[in-house]
């Protein structure tokens, strides 16, 4: 074998040459790369990582309460959330009247238990004027935890 | 032949190419991302969280983001704000080109249900059977 430590990089010392130190490849180009490469991961998670959908059907009736083009099911369960004086939700339906959101969670989970197995339920959510929105969505994933997945939103 | 010294001062005639590769990575990520945000019409809507749910489509969705500019709802579809009206028809042409085409709803969740139901009557007069409601995994 010719020229000693060729394999570790490293040159035999004459006068000519000094040592050369560098053992192995470079690896500043690598990190570089592997850096910016992560700063994009990073960027990316922050504008589309955690948002979801929940898939949700239209009521077909008008604004009038007429009759629409889609026939729902005879297995419907309605829930009815108004908003409180104390400015949180109430929740009718389901065995509950006038219940909080986290009762609802708790008699949907049962429900939910129940017919598994079954026929899909339709659970209609019928939301008064003044329920925030997000209140609506999260008896909407409330219902999806539960196993309830066909959902129609009025 | 000219011989050459000794202890010639060390002469590197490759151009160094890591800085380069530096910034041609940087604007590819920059315009990745730009080009995402544009792709998606994304608006920063403060949205609902849900513990369950499917993770969006993407790119086959249209976006409709519902948000709060002055205390008042508008109605935003890639970039333009739109009467319900608008969104009507907005939502009817691109069902009539594409009629699988999902809808995603992103609105802010602190908007009272009765400001977001004419979205959902546009969506549904213009022929839509469903939406898909966007929200934050908790």
């Amino acid at each position: 074998m010719s020229g000693g430590g060729a394999s570790t990089g490293l040159r035999r010392r004459d006068a000519r040459h000094r040592w050369e130190t560098q053992v192995g490849p470079s690896m500043t180009p690598m990190v570089d790369v592997t850096l910016v490469i992560l700063i994009f991961f990073m960027a990316s998670a922050a504008f589309i990582g955690p948002e979801v959908v929940l898939a949700t059907g239209l009521d077909a009736r008008d604004e009038a309460g007429r009759g629409g083009t889609l026939t729902l099911p005879d297995a419907v369960i309605e829930i009815r959330l108004e908003a409180s004086a104390d400015g949180g939700v109430r929740a009718t339906g389901v065995g509950l009247e006038r219940g909080t959101i986290d009762e609802l969670g708790a008699s949907l989970a049962d429900l939910g238990a129940g017919v598994a197995g079954d026929d899909p339920l339709t659970v209609i959510i019928e939301a008064g004027e003044a329920v925030p929105y997000g209140s609506v969505v999260r008896v909407r994933d409330l219902c999806e935890r539960s196993g309830l997945t066909r959902v129609v939103v009025r | 032949m000219r011989r050459r010294p000794l202890h010639a001062p060390a002469t590197t005639s490759r151009i160094n190419v890591t800085p380069m590769i530096d910034v041609v990575m940087c604007l590819i990520v920059f315009f990745l991302i730009v080009g995402k945000l544009a792709a998606d019409r994304v608006e920063p809507v403060p949205l609902p969280d849900a513990r369950a749910g499917q993770p969006p489509e993407g790119a086959g969705e249209l976006i409709v983001n519902l948000v709060l500019e002055a205390d008042e709802p508008t109605i935003i579809v890639e970039g333009v704000a739109l009467s319900p009206d608008g969104l009507e028809e907005v939502v009817r042409s691109v069902l009539t080109d594409d009629p699988a085409r999902t809808i995603r709803l992103r609105a802010d969740k602190a908007i009272p249900f009765g400001r977001v139901r004419p979205v959902l009557e546009a969506c549904r007069r213009a022929g839509a059977t469903g939406v898909r409601l966007g929200a934050e995994q908790a």
